[in-house]
């Protein structure tokens, strides 16, 4: 190890799509992870923007070699009567993007690939290695990694510091730049599924988003392989918290909630453990600083609801290699020098988080707005992923201005559907 | 407007009880409707596309499809001024024909 390079601390998609971009440009990386893959992890659903890195980092034959289902779509049911949604990826076709699916994904078997596949490029990876802090010089630059190998600490030097650590936020922590919102505290309880019935049309290799009729209650419906489909419900964790239940009937209690979720799950066999995640949504004060980035969820997370995470973990490792390619270029590695990725990630995280917001504030709008022939297409743009590099997003403002006009019309048919989510 | 004689177009009814799942039909234009989000979305649209009735954002009232007499309440003067406009664009396109 050289003092030359740069160390990712993660081997997630963020920290793999990053190893795979600065391996293409010849810069040396290494990237230690504690875990040693293959190991679960949530998050099974993609949007359509992650294949144009995919694409970009040559990793595209791997997901078709390997079989993972595509997804040519989404369908929301809503939360009384039966009925679905739907929108489906060709309807907007995307720049640079040649297919009109995505994927879903086993993550242990996806997140493996993806590492095996930085390593393919010429990063090198180092599995079961624990980093408890990262160091920093006398002029304040990240200089290195502390690693916690078998009882003993190691301190390791680089160039650069890339905090790839997902929901450990190790900067995040240690730099005591974690801000966790203030409106969002969901809770998921999921497991894996067989015999979950996805019926027969095309829609039944789509995500299905299941409303549920408790606080910023859904369910997700992913496939995973032919047999296996993942379940998850998502709530307030003060909904979990004060039912008093046990994973298991929490879980029944919401699918029997919703008639076409309780359909599609009435011979369903669960064939693993739930499993909880709590500490939904966070952010950062800062992405980048002299000699470090944060990527991926190690930067912020926002709610799953659109399946926006992974998305975003590989347009952070797009944007910080381009940045990280600078400072090597210029010999800079100050936080002037990288601060253009935190603007670029941090203007279309905030898009996704506001889509977002503005969806939990009124559920219906968003039914409203993907049925309408004006907004349809403007909707199906941020579903897709499209939030990097757009200097407006005024379909945002009109789901605003329509918010406003349900709160100002007495007796408006969707007034009782307005949560309190603040909108300003 | 009595009881048995609500008017509306057979097309906006065989669509209501087409989209209510496992709800019965309506048989009564005081039953409720029981129309959820969702379905309010379509119907609309449905009015919309198949009857050229438009339903701007601010009549979008809950009272006004509670039931079959609140909705034709809603409608009926929509679609009286629908098929006088269509009557005049008819009278031009046969103007237009004898000139």
């Amino acid at each position: 190890m050289t003092k030359d390079e740069v160390i990712i601390v993660g081997g997630g998609p963020a920290g793999s799509a990053l190893g795979c971009y600065l391996s293409k440009a010849g810069i040396k990386n290494t990237i230690f992870e504690a875990a040693n893959h293959p190991r679960p992890h949530v998050g099974e659903s993609m949007v359509m923007s992650s294949v144009r890195v995919f694409d970009e980092i040559g990793f595209l034959p791997v997901l078709e070699r390997e079989g993972f289902p595509k997804k040519y779509g989404a369908s929301w049911h809503p939360p009384v009567t039966q009925g679905q949604a739907d929108i489906s990826f060709d309807e907007f076709p995307q720049e640079g993007i040649k297919q009109d699916y995505t994927y879903h994904v086993d993550r242990q078997k996806f997140d493996l690939l993806l590492l095996k596949h930085a390593e393919s490029l010429g990063t090198k990876v180092y599995q079961g290695v624990q980093a408890s802090e990262v160091l920093f010089d006398e002029k304040s630059y990240a200089s290195g990694v502390r690693l916690r190998i078998a009882g003993q600490e190691i301190d390791v030097p680089a160039r650069m510091v890339v905090d790839a650590t997902g929901r450990h936020t190790l900067l995040g922590k240690q730099l005591r730049v974690k801000q966790n919102d203030p409106i969002f505290d969901q809770f998921a309880v999921h497991a894996w599924f067989k015999n979950v019935d996805k019926g027969t049309n095309r829609s039944s290799g789509f995500i299905h988003i299941y409303f549920l009729p408790v606080k910023r209650g859904w369910a997700w419906q992913i496939p995973i392989t032919d047999e296996i489909t993942s379940m998850g419900i998502v709530a307030e964790k003060e909904v979990f918290k004060t039912g008093r239940l046990s994973p298991a009937d929490y879980f029944q209690k919401y699918v029997d909630s919703n008639p076409d979720l309780t359909h599609a799950m009435r011979n369903a066999e669960r064939v693993n453990e739930f499993k909880l995640e709590g500490d939904y949504s966070y952010k950062m004060d800062t992405f980048a600083g002299n000699g470090f980035v944060l990527i991926g969820d190690a930067a912020r997370f926002v709610d799953p609801i659109f399946s926006s995470g992974v998305s975003v973990a590989l347009y952070s490792a797009k944007y910080s290699s381009e940045r990280i390619k600078y400072a090597f270029e210029n010999n800079d590695f100050s936080e002037a020098a990288l601060k253009p990725y935190e603007k670029k990630l941090r203007a279309g995280t905030e898009i996704w988080y506001e889509f977002i917001r503005l969806y939990y504030k009124l559920l219906p709008l968003f039914t409203k707005f993907i049925e309408s022939k004006q907004h349809r297409i403007e909707v199906l743009r941020l579903l897709q992923g499209e939030v990097f590099d757009r200097r407006e997003v005024p379909v945002l403002e009109a789901m605003r201005n329509y918010i406003r006009k349900v709160e100002e019309t007495p007796g408006h048919a969707f007034a009782a559907m307005l949560s309190d989510i603040p909108i300003n | 407007m009595n009881k048995t004689t609500i008017d509306l177009p057979p097309k906006l009814i065989e669509y209501l009880n087409q989209s209510r799942g496992a709800l019965p039909p309506v048989s009564d234009p005081d039953q409720p409707l029981q129309i959820d989000s969702l379905g309010l979305i379509r119907l609309v649209a449905f009015l919309e596309s198949e009857l050229h009735i438009k339903i701007e954002d601010d009549e979008l009232l809950a009272d006004h499809f509670v039931t079959l007499r609140a909705l034709a309440d809603l409608i009926q003067p929509k679609l009286r001024q629908t098929k006088s406009a269509a009557t005049v664009h008819e009278s031009e396109e046969n103007a237009a024909k004898l000139s």
